[in-house]
């Protein structure tokens, strides 16, 4: 992956940025299985 | 075609809750106590239920379970839970729209990806109020849904001339539409009145080189606010791919991150 154009606009060094998919996909799939429209018969405030 | 009347005419389909509102205006609110949080958040008994999953899960690890409201506040923060009822209550009203058009799945698993790598690089930049690059991200692409839901058989247009291509697809939006579907977030947004800089954001997030300088993060000089400005001016809106290969190559790499 070539983050070398998005560093330089802002500033950042690429490495920071190479880690980013995974993190950012590990975050976002936890909040989406929270978020996403179930009957609240089945959504356990307590599972993850 | 008219962007104010598309948006004028969805307002009250594609209305925020008063849930939201009074949550939102606690959270701005210096003198308010956890406990007014946790009470009006608890007249919803999904979004009090989602907020306990969020501070019970593996990205938090408490040390024993938490099973009160405020408790989950104290453990998350402000921040967190307005990013989390926003994203809550935008994935709520944005439901039931037609299935060949969107899979809203990944619709919503992308924007939120945005959302928390927006959140990241302004905390890699050190910038305050994270949260709002978050819920910047997470409504970059709303204008999408209210094109699909007020005009499927346009947008069935847009996808036929287009295909998978994002660049392609918005440059059919404009073919089609005149507008796009950034125009119609914005519109959205500024109506919704959440804070002041959302709706720049998602207005120029497929120009950034037209955007004010208030509101763009980077230290370069652009064509659009040089000396050139009158020449890309004159050839209309400016737009990524003939005024700034710079901004294309980020707008790739950021796909690539979300």
């Amino acid at each position: 992956m070539h983050f070398a154009p998005l560093a330089k606009l802002l500033n950042l060094q690429p490495e920071l940025l190479a880690a980013l998919p995974t993190e950012i996909d590990l975050q976002a799939r936890e909040i989406f299985e929270i978020v996403r429209p179930v009957p609240m018969a089945a959504f356990s405030p307590y599972s993850s | 075609m008219d962007l104010k009347s598309l948006v004028q005419n969805t307002r009250t389909l594609f209305s925020l809750p008063d849930v939201l509102i009074c949550i939102n205006q606690l959270i701005d609110d210096p003198n308010s106590q956890v406990n007014d949080l946790a009470e009006t958040i608890l007249c919803d008994a999904g979004l009090a239920a989602r907020l306990l999953r969020l501070a019970n899960s593996a990205y938090y690890k408490p040390q024993r379970r938490v099973e009160t409201v405020s408790h989950a506040i104290i453990l998350l923060g402000h921040r967190q839970v307005r990013d989390l009822v926003m994203t809550t209550v935008a994935v709520s009203i944005f439901k039931g729209l037609p299935p060949e058009l969107v899979n809203m799945d990944r619709f919503w698993l992308h924007s939120i990806r945005c959302g928390s790598a927006a959140r990241r690089l302004a905390q890699h930049r050190q910038l305050h109020e994270t949260e709002h690059f978050f819920i910047a991200g997470l409504l970059h692409g709303i204008g999408k849904l209210v094109l699909y839901s007020q005009y499927p058989e346009h947008y069935r247009e847009v996808l036929e001339l287009a295909g998978e291509d994002e660049l392609a697809r918005i440059a059919a939006e404009r073919r089609i539409f005149k507008f796009t579907y950034a125009d119609v977030g914005a519109e959205l947004l500024k109506s919704w009145r959440l804070y002041d800089h959302l709706h720049m954001a998602v207005a120029y997030h497929l120009d950034p080189s037209w955007a004010l300088a208030t509101y763009r993060l980077d230290n370069h000089d652009s064509p659009c606010r040089g000396p050139n400005r009158q020449q890309y001016a004159s050839r209309g809106r400016c737009s990524f791919q003939s005024v700034n290969g710079r901004y294309r190559d980020a707008f790739r790499a950021t796909r690539q991150i979300a």
